[in-house]
């Protein structure tokens, strides 16, 4: 049977039967654009792995509730908004830089807290380019408040609706508007601060 | 054209702004407006900018081996042929009944297949269903016989003439006493009080 033919409505079908193979299909289909978005949260690779998985685990074994009304990446992007939300809350974490942790003090600690940035196409002149200008946004995107930073991460990054990021963040259209046009006025201002220290 | 209106001057609203800065085709009526509008061209431009900024973000991957970690902590529910043949193992004399139903079957219609080949499924299907239909209208006049033998269409009719209302109200108090008493005999036997059971407060220490 072909899985990666299937929309995702049918791999949950299919997953709720008890078939493992749908529900690895899915789990392929949405781990990196829900470990990027957890990652962007918490800045930290071994915590975003963590919570990634805690995310798909608590979808599976919760699947008996998804609602098929809606769609399935929202519903999943809505436990894993929730569940690093909760995460942030509870450890109150600092934002920190794209190239580490600043509590990371050895070599190991700085490459599991770093970003891993995946490009096979750029010549490394280039991508040590895109890396710097990457790094610019990251770090300014770290700098926004978390939920400032979901809002303009689901936009930009995953290209959801509006209507949806609503439905992801429970928090009503208006909000997720004026949440996103402040966050890019801040990541505006932050970059152009940040063009204008570095010409300095 | 959606337009907000800002002062004297009359701007593209913020959805269109954002649509046109995110790669959409502006309209005509909005073309028209850029063509004059540097605020509005300035803040596309600004959107544009940061979404080809979003978009060189590269693409962040979790370890190898991450479908697998997840995969290990799912429970899925078992699926329906396994939930099947669990439930097969657990019963043998089920399935000896199964296998025994399903090798019947299988002679029988081969016997029949070669033995009597004219009989297809709608003679027997025709067949079946005159045969029920005629035992139900048998069951429904035997039952209509036995209630006039016995009498009992005669003894209701003989009731039906004799009843009024207070002769109504006479057997429903009748029935409720009798109901009462048999209630208070029965809590009796059963020896609880029927106090007990209204209050049911026991004094502690």
């Amino acid at each position: 049977m072909d899985y990666g033919g299937k929309t995702d409505k049918e791999l949950v079908r299919l997953s709720r039967r008890g078939d493992e193979r749908a529900a690895r299909e899915l789990v392929h289909r949405f781990e990196r654009p829900v470990f990027s978005i957890v990652y962007r949260m918490v800045r930290d690779r071994e915590l975003a792995e963590d919570l990634s998985q805690d995310v798909f685990v608590r979808t599976f074994n919760n699947l008996d509730r998804y609602d098929r009304s809606y769609r399935f990446s929202s519903w999943l992007f809505k436990i894993a908004y929730n569940l690093t939300v909760d995460h942030l809350r509870k450890r109150e974490l600092p934002t920190i830089s794209v190239h580490g942790a600043p509590d990371a003090l050895t070599p190991e600690r700085q490459e599991a807290t770093s970003l891993s940035l995946e490009s096979d196409e750029e010549a490394p002149d280039d991508r040590l380019v895109a890396k710097e200008l990457a790094g610019e946004l990251e770090d300014a995107i770290a700098g926004l408040r978390e939920d400032y930073r979901t809002a303009i991460l689901l936009r930009h990054v995953e290209g959801r609706p509006y209507e949806e990021i609503s439905e992801i963040m429970g928090i009503p259209l208006g909000t997720v508007k004026t949440y996103i046009f402040r966050a890019r006025r801040e990541l505006r201002d932050a970059l152009s601060g940040s063009h204008e220290d570095s010409e300095d | 054209m959606n337009d907000t209106k800002t002062g004297t001057t009359t701007h593209l609203a913020a959805e269109a702004r954002e649509r046109i800065g995110m790669g959409g085709e502006p309209g005509p009526g909005e073309s028209r407006h850029l063509a004059s509008c540097e605020r509005c061209r300035r803040e596309i431009a600004e959107i544009g900018s940061l979404q080809e900024r979003f978009a060189a973000l590269l693409v962040l991957v979790p370890s190898t081996g991450f479908a697998n970690r997840v995969m290990a902590r799912v429970q899925l529910p078992a699926p329906r042929w396994s939930r099947a043949l669990a439930g097969l193992r657990t019963h043998p004399p089920r399935v000896a009944a199964i296998a025994a139903t399903a090798v019947g079957a299988v002679i029988g219609t081969f016997v029949w297949l070669t033995t009597y080949p004219q009989v297809t499924p709608g003679v027997v299907a025709k067949l079946v269903y005159e045969r029920t239909t005629g035992l139900v209208w048998q069951g429904v006049v035997a039952v209509g016989r036995v209630v006039y033998d016995s009498g009992l269409a005669t003894l209701i009719g003989a009731f039906r003439a004799d009843l009024n209302a207070w002769s109504a109200v006479g057997a429903l108090a009748t029935l409720t006493l009798v109901g009462m008493i048999s209630m208070w005999m029965l809590l009796r036997l059963m020896e609880v009080s029927p106090s007990a059971i209204r209050t049911g407060v026991r004094r502690i220490g």
